[in-house]
């Protein structure tokens, strides 16, 4: 803290924050039907990892991880994609979760962004304090 | 780890420089009015620049977040806003003093 706009400054990192996350979720919705070649390693969901500031100082971006876990094969023969066995590596993605992911993103953007609105409003008003010149 | 294929922006906090907030003045080695006032006037119009320099930026399409620009636009505004409020209660104060009857 110590800043004079602090609560300015913590809203726009969790604004920040959002938008990294309606990001990285957006490309994850945009290749839930991206199979790779065969050999290659398949697509995963990237997921964001938040880390708080010290100093009440909002939020970070600490890293972008992908998301483990098995992925399906599914029978294909006649995919151009599939292996020698005619099977096919399905993107590791998850619509149901991405979608609910974008929403709490897209509430996470917009509660900061109304932080922003208030703490604005709020400074405004200790401005008008005391009688008028 | 190295995440590859992800086409989201990494975060990237805020360039605006924060504004100095100007010390408190301790007891018995308070800096004078005038120094103190110079450097809030310095960090307001740190404050000003930086949102002139973001406003080039998000028209030129370097600036990829839009609420950085409004956020330093909305700190720029708050530091005029400020600075003119004691512009006048100081305005305010010499013209009190000089209409004292002598």
């Amino acid at each position: 803290m110590g800043d004079m706009f602090g609560a300015l400054d913590a809203a726009a990192s969790g604004v920040s924050l959002g938008k990294t996350w309606m990001d990285v979720t957006a490309d994850n919705v945009a290749n839930v039907n991206t199979v790779r070649p065969a050999g290659q390693a398949p697509f995963r969901a990237t997921m964001v990892v938040a880390q708080s500031m010290p100093d009440t100082q909002g939020v970070a971006v600490q890293r972008l991880v992908e998301q483990g876990g098995k992925p399906d094969v599914v029978y294909d023969p006649e995919n151009p994609l599939a292996d020698k066995a005619g099977y096919v590596t399905r993107p590791k993605v998850d619509l149901t979760e991405e979608m609910t992911n974008m929403l709490m993103a897209e509430r996470l953007y917009q509660a900061n962004l109304s932080v922003m609105q208030q703490a604005r409003d709020s400074y405004e008003q200790a401005l008008k304090l005391g009688p008028q010149s | 780890m190295i995440v590859s294929g992800v086409g989201a922006t990494p975060f990237v906090p805020a360039t605006v420089t924060a504004p100095t907030a100007p010390t408190a003045p301790t007891r018995g080695t308070a800096p004078t009015q005038g120094t103190g006032f110079a450097d809030s006037l310095a960090s307001v119009s740190d404050l000003t620049n930086s949102t002139d320099a973001m406003a080039t930026q998000l028209a030129t399409g370097q600036l990829t977040d839009i609420h950085q620009f409004t956020a330093a636009a909305a700190k720029a505004q708050l530091g005029v806003e400020l600075t003119v409020a004691v512009r006048n209660r100081a305005v305010e104060a010499y013209q009190e003093i000089m209409r004292m009857q002598v």
